[in-house]
């Protein structure tokens, strides 16, 4: 009997000593307090991958009961706020602090506010946005930007061509002697007239020379 | 510092652009190739809320306390609490009984649902009934020897922990319940020498005890603890609390109320009793009968119980109440449970729902294509004999199309044959081989096969006196023959243990309808050491199973594939000692015997065999490779070290320097050469391990810098392949060149599966099951062994390569399951579809989701979101333009011809 008692308080000394980790997850602006609550039934605070879990009261508050010293990761699981796992740690005599994680540099301490007030910034987004076919998309194409641009510029040109003297001077450009059976005015010749008008008759003659021949 | 920045900026600018590649789901795509099924677990506590038990609040086996509506059987809510026992598992359940309390709770009635769970720390928790949301907590550090012997119960506004120390005291504390403030200074020490451990219950306020032929009882709220004794007709051995009604037990076979010490029912026929406003339930079971009777009245008979439920009834909770037209008779709302886990509601001689709890324990999966619709098999029995000559076959063709015809015609008159089961149920195989049977093992020994589309829950088959095998090893499932063997049906095998013998039990199954084959279950007269398919097709294309009795022995079932063994090679781990060992089986044609030989083995243990093996990882059997080998940026051929024998052994022990020391074996299982080990210091489990083609990765813990590791390893031959065509461990295959890199990862993984498809032509990607539900698609691009934290000149970089960063970033798009997470994730299975882009995938744990993933995005199905209404369009645009023009240009030349 006294060996039992003997045993008993050896081990009531090992096991005093236990802490407990507090904290509050803050409600997301976007929520009111209905949806809040209904938030709280889907969320639940985890500490090393579910060694420990929290749950949370209606006001977002909770209490993680005899923990022992060590260093434990905190993360707010919810399916829809993202929220920043936090490293707490609670020293041999209880002191507990809480810590930003930062897997790339462990050793660099960014304190945080104790007892914990968890602040969402993000809602999770697990989807792609599907693209919808738009009547811009193809017109702002480069493929039809290409074929469309100079449809246009042939179509104002030929227009200020139309309107202008241009048309007039080009047809006095042009030698009254040729050949009729071809409507079409020789391009290359209407563009080399627009170069050198002296060159050009010195041309054409060669070139009616060449002709006739 | 300014450099270091940018370079890092820009390689996040690569990796964004690279993930964004990677395929997302798109948000209407929602359920439309995924469903979810949540669960709780086997019950363990059950109570019907008090008003008009409209919910049932329950707790289970798998630590889980949840609100069932008992309309549809729904989970209203459900808390998961912490899977090891110490903290998690639910000691005690109370509901409160009192109506008035239920909606409102003030400082007079603080709870509706007050759990105690674990027994170091003893966690005492109030919840809200109609949300679940906790409304008070208080916890207790026990200060004995044995508090997992801790029992609970609970008097008006307090709670009472009752420790009993066996064949000394009971230590009696009484707490408030809501504040956990004690409500006397000091606990009361009741001495009390006769208790025992297997003998005594707790039944409310009453410690009763068997003893001998007296039953003792204690009452522990009583000033003076005077204890009462009841004189047993014979030396009972059984004592048990009856469900439903506080104080009242069942000894031997008979039914005591603990409050007068009365026999309230003789049980004669052994039977279920449940207790309910001092009403008596017996519950009878027999051949699909099912009989629930109160006072020689019955209550409820349902003559058709589905198979399901065939296992050990036993009444949770009830809510009864005296029928309008007949007072004497009682009406009955009845939450029943199984053996297994399975939980119904009867009602008015109805089951209104079923919930397979038994689905929270999964061992083994397999994804079983369908069998060929009546119409295809037909065409398949024409194409079937290749060797006929062509008048024969001429014959067969236009006897194929006459029976079509005929078929067609009778079908249509409603005089055809009738459709096959499959055809009946739906189950037959779709184009693209997307529509699969999944055939589920369970722990528990119950098969289920489900339908991977719909989630329909086809058949159900309970295996008696099923076990798993020692050292954790689950029952095995294996597959005989596929559905691709027209017209033989698809054959399933189970092997597992017997309860009671430790002796072998095969079962052989037609998984697609369900039933059994041959004689059913076959008690097998040895004990088992190995079981495997063999490698090649016996008979019927079906493949035996060669079994490997306590003695070495050799079983090869059926016994004609007794000759296929030559040859075989096998290796056993001895899992605690670390030894692995390599044995060669070899047939003796003189005696038609085979016999195992040892060839080699190897010893993992380390000195002092501190170094235990905690995972093997074997690839895929069915995996495929369709690349041999890597293109480099010189335009060369890395070819890849591709061993089909290979196998990964993990191995975990304490160490007096490093702590905790962790290894990795890569060891050819037919030569049992060790090709390649790793060591990591100071890091422990848990290890995820995935194993395939010729990479290795898997997830560990550093307990030095405390954060979760994945290491990736490839292994390549180099550029010059040394055999194309066959692999042979035994001709001295080259040593592999070994690329590794280790990466951070923020979260934990519970669960680590690659993808696979039909021919292997489509990217893998590795499946990562979180702890915290979700399920990720890594790219293998990430993971890659090759990333190089040396950005490498233009000139030298590899295709598809990106700079190594040392943490994996766990991008949302990637999570497959989105906001259906799944609790406690225990494995993933993936099988191909018949689509080579596609793989399917089933995640399971305490819920199952099944999905379908395309690694390297759908590239043989067009789209969903295809434009028909765009392209069609066009398409006539096009047509009546021309058309158009055509007649235009017509008019135009008539035009021109007149001039």
């Amino acid at each position: 009997m006294n060996e039992v008692f003997a045993q008993d308080i050896k081990i009531k000394t090992q096991s005093m000593h236990v802490y407990q980790i507090e904290g509050k997850v803050l409600k997301p602006k976007s929520l009111n307090n209905d949806s809040f609550k209904n938030m709280i039934q889907e969320t639940e605070i985890v500490i090393n991958s579910g060694k420990y879990k929290g749950f949370l009261k209606d006001d977002g508050t909770f209490v993680i009961k005899c923990v022992q010293p060590g260093s434990y990761l905190l993360e707010v699981v919810s399916s829809k706020y993202v929220y920043e796992p936090v490293k707490i740690e609670i020293n041999n005599r209880g002191k507990i602090r809480a810590r930003k994680v930062n897997n790339m540099q462990p050793f660099q301490v960014i304190l945080l506010q104790y007892p914990l007030k968890l602040k969402t910034n993000a809602t999770y987004n697990f989807f792609q946005k599907r693209e919808h076919w738009k009547i811009t998309d193809i017109i702002f194409s480069p493929m039809v930007l290409m074929m469309i641009v100079p449809l246009i510029l042939l179509i104002l040109l030929q227009k200020s061509m139309n309107n202008s003297g241009f048309k007039n001077e080009m047809e006095n450009l042009q030698l009254p002697n040729f050949d009729s059976s071809d409507n079409f005015p020789d391009v290359t010749k209407m563009f080399s007239n627009l170069i050198d008008r002296t060159q050009q008759k010195q041309l054409n003659h060669r070139l009616k020379n060449c002709i006739y021949k | 510092m300014g450099k270091l920045t940018s370079y890092s900026v820009v390689i996040f600018v690569i990796l964004n652009l690279i993930i964004s590649q990677c395929n997302a789901l798109y948000e209407d795509q929602i359920g439309l190739f995924d469903w979810r099924k949540k669960f709780v677990g086997k019950i363990k506590f059950g109570h019907f809320d008090a008003t008009n038990a409209d919910k049932a609040i329950i707790a289970t086996d798998e630590n889980v306390l949840a609100a069932i509506s008992s309309k549809n059987g729904d989970i209203l809510w459900r808390k998961v609490f912490e899977k090891e026992n110490t903290r998690g598992e639910i000691k005690f359940l109370h509901v409160t009984k009192n109506s008035k309390s239920v909606t409102s709770y003030n400082e007079q009635n603080p709870f509706d649902v007050i759990t105690v769970n674990g027994y170091n720390p003893i966690l005492f928790r109030g919840w809200d009934m109609n949300n679940g949301n906790l409304i008070w907590e208080w916890a207790i550090t026990p200060t004995t020897t044995n508090p997992e012997e801790s029992m609970f119960f609970f008097n008006e506004f307090n709670i009472y922990h009752v420790l009993p120390v066996w064949n000394s005291h009971i230590e009696v504390t009484e707490y408030h319940a809501s504040t956990g403030q004690p409500t006397k200074s000091t606990s009361s020490m009741i001495s009390a020498g006769w208790i025992n451990k297997d003998r005594c219950v707790l039944s409310s306020q009453y410690f009763a005890c068997v003893v001998k032929e007296q039953l003792l009882v204690l009452d522990l709220l009583a000033e003076t603890n005077n204890i009462r004794t009841k004189a047993l007709e014979s030396p009972a051995t059984l004592i048990k609390v009856l469900r439903g009604q506080d104080n009242y037990i069942q000894v031997g076979r008979q039914v005591i109320s603990l409050d007068d010490l009365k026999i309230v029912f003789e049980n004669r026929d052994d039977d279920e009793v449940y207790i309910e406003n001092s009403n008596i339930l017996k519950l009878t079971q027999s051949n699909k009968n099912l009989k629930i009777t109160s006072d020689e009245q019955e209550v409820t008979e349902l003559n058709d119980l589905p198979e399901t439920l065939d296992n050990n009834l036993q009444i949770i909770t009830s809510k009864c109440k005296p029928k309008r037209e007949n007072p004497n008779q009682l009406a009955c709302r009845l939450l029943v449970s199984t053996d297994d886990g399975a939980l119904a509601l009867i009602q008015q001689g109805k089951i209104k729902w079923i919930r397979e709890e038994a689905l929270t324990k999964i061992t083994a999966v397999e994804f079983l294509e369908l069998s060929l619709s009546d119409a295809q098999g037909a065409m398949e029995e024409e194409l079937n004999n290749a060797d006929a000559d062509i008048l024969s076959s001429m014959y067969r063709r236009l006897h194929s199309q006459y029976s079509t015809v005929k078929n067609i015609v009778l079908q249509v008159l409603g005089l055809g044959a009738p459709p096959s089961f499959s055809q009946r149920a739906g189950l037959v195989r779709d184009d693209f081989g997307l529509h699969k049977m999944m055939v589920i093992m369970t722990q528990s020994g119950k098969l289920f096969g489900i339908d991977n589309v719909s989630g329909k829950q086809h058949w159900v088959k309970i295996l008696k006196n099923f076990e798993g095998f020692a050292n954790g090893q689950s029952a095995k499932l294996l597959i005989q023959r596929t559905s691709k063997y027209y017209p033989h049906p698809a054959q399933c095998a189970i092997i597992a243990k017997d309860k009671n013998t430790g002796n072998g039990i095969l079962y052989q199954f037609n998984p697609i309808s369900g039933q059994s084959i041959d004689k059913g279950v076959m008690n097998l007269n040895f004990k088992i050491q190995y079981a495997s398919l063999l490698h090649e097709q016996g008979e019927n294309f079906l493949r035996g199973i060669l079994l490997v009795d306590d003695k070495n022995n050799v079983h090869v079932l059926p016994e004609t594939s007794l000759k296929q063994v030559d040859g075989f090679f096998l290796y056993t781990v001895n899992k605690p000692s670390g030894i692995l060992t390599g044995f060669l089986l070899q047939y003796d044609e003189k005696t038609n015997t085979a016999n195992m030989m040892p060839t080699w083995t190897v010893n993992l243990g380390g000195t002092d065999n501190e170094q235990k093996i905690t995972h093997i990882a074997s690839k895929n059997a069915i995996e495929r490779v369709h690349s041999q080998g890597r293109v480099l940026a010189d335009r060369s051929v890395l070819y890849k070290y591709i061993n089909p024998n290979l196998i990964a052994v993990v191995t975990e022990g304490p160490d007096s320097i490093h702590k905790y020391i962790l290894n990795v074996y890569l060891i050819d299982v037919v030569s049992g050469a060790v090709v390649f080990s790793m060591s990591h210091r100071r890091a422990k489990g848990p290890v995820k391990i995935v194993h395939s083609e010729n990479w290795l990765v898997y997830s560990f813990y550093n307990e030095k810098i405390r954060r979760n590791e994945i290491t990736s390893i490839e292994l390549y031959e180099g550029k010059v392949q040394t055999n194309s065509t066959t692999w042979s461990s035994l001709n001295s295959p080259p040593v592999p060149l070994v690329e590794r890199q280790t990466y951070i990862f923020s979260s934990t993984i519970a669960a680590l599966r690659e993808t696979i498809t039909e021919k292997g032509i489509t990217n893998k990607h590795v499946l990562m099951g979180l702890e915290t539900g979700s399920v990720l698609e890594m790219p293998w691009m990430l993971l890659d062994p090759r990333r190089q934290s040396m950005v490498p000149p233009e000139k030298q970089r590899e295709e598809g390569i990106i700079p190594y960063i040392p943490e994996l970033v766990v991008q949302h798009e990637n999570i497959i399951n989105y906001n259906q997470t799944i609790a406690r994730i225990n494995g993933i299975y993936t099988a191909p579809s018949g689509l080579e882009s596609t793989c399917l995938v089933l995640v399971y744990g305490l819920d199952l989701f099944v999905t379908r993933v395309s690694p390297s995005k759908t590239f043989d199905l067009l789209k969903e979101d295809f434009d028909y209404f765009l392209i069609s369009t066009v398409l006539i645009g096009l047509i009546t333009a021309s058309y158009v023009v055509k007649h235009l240009a017509a008019k135009k030349t008539i035009k021109q011809a007149w001039k």
